[in-house]
């Protein structure tokens, strides 16, 4: 190697970061600024964070995304590996039921969201119709708009949606994996179970860090289906931060409060994106 | 494997060679951005118009509903919009109190566009400190849609409708019952759910009918007065504890209601008169007409203007084109045919299919709505008044208390 | 797997899988059979599953009487053009985050992830004036160049992953034969990588395939306009023509489904068709 040459991995990176860095940088900078300005463009100092952040909305918002990321990554995570795991296995009809699984991913975000919200609903939605024929519900749910009931729904919406790209990255993951790990396992009298546990799972931890943490970050940043399906409703229980920036920038257009929600969310999504990857490198190495 | 090396070669080629179309106004070339269900009309209007004055070309973009506000926002901020937009009149002075548009009335000033003959409420809806930004085209007011069948077997005169609060609610009443194949039917469907104005449009004239409102003339805020308590009160009782809205409501919005009316699971509800060609086409058995919107004994009925303007932003290319098609647009037989509703000038009403018996009630309405408040805040006024609408919906808080912690947070912004 | 199941097992597979099955396609099922009903039938109480008067007249309005099928062409070109340029940036910036140790890399790549923290409200109009600046408002070089941000910080973070889950011993028995750092990434890593490669041009494909926000701002004219916008076109200031929304979004689904279908043959592993390792 010679001394003076730059490191071959970060000219192999550069590309990357600079396409990146053209279309974020300057964005970044641009929310800043007006985070800081009034209406009319005058110097705002503090004033729209103080507004926005002290709005009982935020804290309700800030929770509500919470519950929704936590939840809906956690079953995405479990039901994608589950699927992953289990469209590795050799079975009749794989291809088909590969492809077939992949279509909730691959439906529009907004047809998706709206189906839903039409299959939910209390008068004409199939669901009520279907679990009250069954004799499952004696009277129809108003699942969409009872308090209880709304985020459950959204979250599992969100998790038919997801699942799908999560088992296909793991159905990637699992083909790296080395068989002769599993013939000597069979030659210990492993079950199958043993293999999943002993193999699969910890051979895919790399890739279920990943993308858990990718899940997380589009889970803070993803609109369509709550947008969709409730708007945030009924008062505000299905609000999640990204949607009240989406309204107070683009429905009530009040622009430098967006964006000082905004530079706020990424400041705090960057420190949680930070010590995930810090805390995941850590258990890597282990 | 080298085909995996083809492949990406050829892919990388692909992206490379892709097509660039940069877009750019020429002199003499007006942008016109036009929403989708005006198209069989606008392009009518825009071959009689380049006719007349050959010298200037329309370019037409035709937007769509979804995200309309966000793509004109966009486009105004980012310092290269179109020329002409069509605008709903609700985010008029919210655009021009960011300083985005250009004076309607100092850009028209050498035209001879006739303001007076413009209805005052529509202009309200233009109208920021003084100046005029908008260009009112089509003005419209709510009413309530009835299916007269449903009258009729509750032992009711389609003819003889409800006109006092009193009389709405037994009628309500009475039309909550069980359907002709068995299911529910629900009297009056209101709106809770959807996008936030569906249901500030609806209730909030109730309020006011009261006397109350969110703000009142000097810009106090009244939303938790007991006149405004009151109305709302009026509103949310029908599916609190009258029952006569259906379970949905708090996911319906004004379209659903109409799935719901056309459904034959409601008997009234409340809209424009854009649903009656939607019902007619979807259920033609369904026998309805419209009714003015009850009031309470010894007070004024009222609604709240709905429509839409045409603006020009502050940064257009070519204001002086515009203006010049802009005035075109306002000739009263040309707004005629292009607004989907009523025309925002009187002359213009004067056409047969303003006319139309079946819209009578609209027609009736119109003297009585009223525009929004022009402040800027406005709709971020209406959607906290809105999320705690939902409170009492939901059941979690009486109107009074959910009034007063939208009084204080619509507060927090006056100051 | 190299070896059958006992009967228990495979039981439980099929049981899951069909269940899965099932919720998967549940709802599409729904979209398909209301793109079959008549107006008049869509919205029904009780809503029932089999139309009672099929039609096809909501796919003819589709295929003939919309725009989609221009858009599914702009679709295609958009999404192929953005899946090709974030692959090729990734694999580079994959393979150098995963085979190279150099100073700050866990922090630049943690940057890569910068793109996606920023709210998307927030950046459309900075991200406007940067497009007009450039001339790409209207142009599909604009959205494939915008799409960057949805499809590139996954494909590196998911690449950076897969590559190092390869043997590193093969590359370096390559590097002793002589063979250059470019050799070995297209003649070694990337083919034993190509599950993974697959399961990320599928992503990038997806997501590029179903933006709406970015399209809805940055493509203004019909030339450009992409297939979730045609879905928006179906709908007017207050009514929607459910039955072409559903019967269109059946034909921007499927193709993807026959696409995956094809391309999953790739998903059998690369190392067992080396039988490389030791």
């Amino acid at each position: 190697m010679k001394k003076l040459r730059i490191n071959p991995g970060v000219a192999f990176a550069l590309p990357a970061l600079v396409v990146l860095a053209l279309l974020i940088v300057y964005p970044l900078i641009y929310t800043i600024i007006m985070s800081f300005q009034t209406r009319t463009g005058g110097w705002a100092g503090l004033a729209n964070y103080e507004r926005i952040l002290s709005a009982r909305v935020t804290t309700v918002a800030l929770k509500n995304t919470f519950t929704y990321v936590f939840w809906s990554v956690f079953f995405q995570i479990a039901i994608g590996t589950f699927a992953g795991i289990l469209l590795d296995q050799k079975f009749i009809g794989r291809g088909v039921a590969r492809s077939i699984l992949l279509i909730p991913w691959v439906i529009p975000g907004i047809v998706a969201a709206t189906t839903w919200a039409w299959m939910f609903h209390s008068e004409f939605g199939i669901i009520n119709y279907t679990l009250v024929q069954f004799g499952v519900l004696d009277k129809p749910v108003t699942w969409l708009s009872n308090l209880n009931t709304v985020m459950p729904a959204l979250i599992a919406i969100n998790v038919w949606k997801m699942f799908p790209f999560v088992a296909i990255m793991v159905l990637a993951g699992l083909q790296s994996i080395d068989k002769t790990l599993y013939e000597a396992a069979r030659v210990d009298g492993a079950s199958f179970f043993d293999e999943v546990r002993f193999i699969m799972i910890p051979q895919l931890k790399s890739v279920l860090l990943a993308v858990t943490l990718l899940l997380i970050i589009w889970g803070l940043n993803g609109i369509t289906i709550i947008y969709a399906i409730t708007q945030g409703g009924p008062a505000n229980r299905s609000l999640i931060t990204p949607i009240q920036i989406f309204q107070t920038a683009f429905e009530t257009f009040r622009l430098n409060d967006a964006a000082a929600l905004s530079v706020a969310f990424f400041l705090f999504v960057s420190v949680l994106a930070g010590v995930y990857i810090y805390i995941s490198q850590r258990s890597e190495i282990e | 494997m080298k085909p995996t090396n083809r492949k990406l070669a050829a892919i990388t080629a692909l992206a490379l060679g892709s097509i660039c179309l940069p877009f750019g106004a020429s002199a003499g070339e007006v942008t016109w951005w036009a929403p989708n269900w005006e198209q069989p009309r606008v392009d009518e209007i825009i071959k009689n118009f380049e006719a007349e004055y050959p010298d200037i070309k329309v370019k037409l973009d035709v937007t769509v509903a979804q995200g309309l506000q966000n793509r004109i926002l966009i486009a105004l901020q980012s310092g290269n919009p179109p020329d002409i937009i069509d605008s709903q009149n609700g985010w008029n002075i919210p655009f021009a109190s960011q300083g985005l548009l250009a004076p309607i009335d100092e850009l028209m000033a050498n035209t001879d566009i006739d303001w007076k003959d413009f209805l005052e409420s529509g202009l309200t809806t233009a109208r920021y400190e003084g100046t005029v930004y908008g260009l009112p085209y089509r003005i419209e007011s709510h009413a309530i849609i009835i299916n007269r069948g449903m009258f009729r077997a509750a032992g009711l005169d389609p003819d003889r409708p409800p006109k006092t609060w009193a009389e709405f609610i037994e009628a309500a009443k009475a039309l909550t019952t069980t359907g002709a194949e068995g299911n529910p039917q629900y009297g009056f469907a209101i709106t809770g759910g959807g996008e936030f104005g569906n249901t500030v449009y609806r209730s909030l004239p109730f309020l006011r009918m009261m006397g109350g409102g969110i703000l009142n003339d000097k810009g106090e805020v009244i939303v938790n007065t007991p006149e405004s308590v009151a109305g709302l009160t009026f509103y949310t009782d029908f599916y609190t504890s009258l029952k006569a809205s259906p379970p949905s409501t708090l996911e319906n919005d004004g379209i659903a209601n109409r799935q719901l009316f056309t459904a034959g699971a409601v008997a009234m509800y409340q809209s424009g008169q854009y649903d009656l060609a939607t019902i007619h086409k979807e259920n033609p058995a369904l026998e309805v007409s419209s009714i003015m919107i009850p009031h309470p004994e010894g007070k004024q009925t009222t609604a709240l203007l709905g429509g839409w303007n045409w603006i020009v932003p502050k940064d257009a290319p070519n204001k002086e084109d515009a203006a010049t098609l802009l005035a075109y647009l306002a000739r009263p037989d040309v707004m005629g045919v292009y607004t989907d509703t009523f025309p925002a000038r009187e002359s213009a009403m004067s056409q047969p299919r303003f006319a139309d018996p079946e819209l009578a009630a609209y027609r009736e309405m119109l003297p009585y709505a009223r525009a929004p408040w022009p402040v800027a805040d406005w709709t971020q006024m209406t959607q906290i008044y809105f999320t705690y609408v939902q409170e009492v919906l939901t059941g979690s808080m009486q109107p009074q208390e959910a009034m007063d912690y939208a009084a204080e947070e619509i507060k927090a912004l006056v100051q | 797997m190299m070896k059958q199941h006992s009967p228990l097992i495979m039981t439980m597979i099929y049981v899951s899988v069909g269940l899965l099955m099932i919720v998967s396609i549940g709802p599409f099922l729904w979209m398909l059979s209301s793109s079959f009903k008549q107006l008049t039938e869509l919205y029904t109480i009780p809503p029932h599953w089999i139309p009672d008067m099929p039609t096809l007249e909501n796919y003819r309005k589709v295929l003939f009487d919309s725009n989609i099928p221009r858009y599914f062409l702009n679709s295609t070109l958009i999404s192929f053009g953005s899946t090709a340029l974030s692959l090729l940036l990734a694999v580079f910036a994959a393979n150098g985050f995963a085979r190279f140790k150099f100073k700050g890399r866990s922090s630049m790549q943690a940057a890569v992830l910068g793109a996606q923290l920023l709210p998307s409200a927030a950046i459309i109009v900075p991200l406007f004036i940067i497009l007009r600046s450039m001339n790409l408002i209207n142009t599909y070089l604009g959205l494939i160049l915008v799409y960057m941000i949805v499809t590139l910080p996954l494909s590196v973070w998911m690449l950076v992953g897969y590559f190092r889950s390869i043997p590193v011993e093969l590359e370096e028995a390559a590097i002793i034969d002589g063979a250059t750092r470019l050799e070995i990434l297209f003649k070694i890593t990337l083919p034993l990588a190509t599950p993974g490669i697959v399961a990320v041009v599928i992503y990038s494909f997806v997501s590029t395939w179903n933006e709406f926000i970015f399209a809805l701002s940055f493509a203004l004219d019909k030339n450009v306009k992409t297939l979730p916008i045609g879905l928006s076109e179906f709908t007017t200031e207050f009514t929607t023509d459910w039955g072409a929304v559903m019967a269109a979004s059946v034909v921007m689904t499927l193709p993807i489904a026959f696409l995956f279908l094809a391309m999953q043959r790739m998903f059998v592993g690369g190392l067992m068709a080396g039988a490389t390792k030791g």
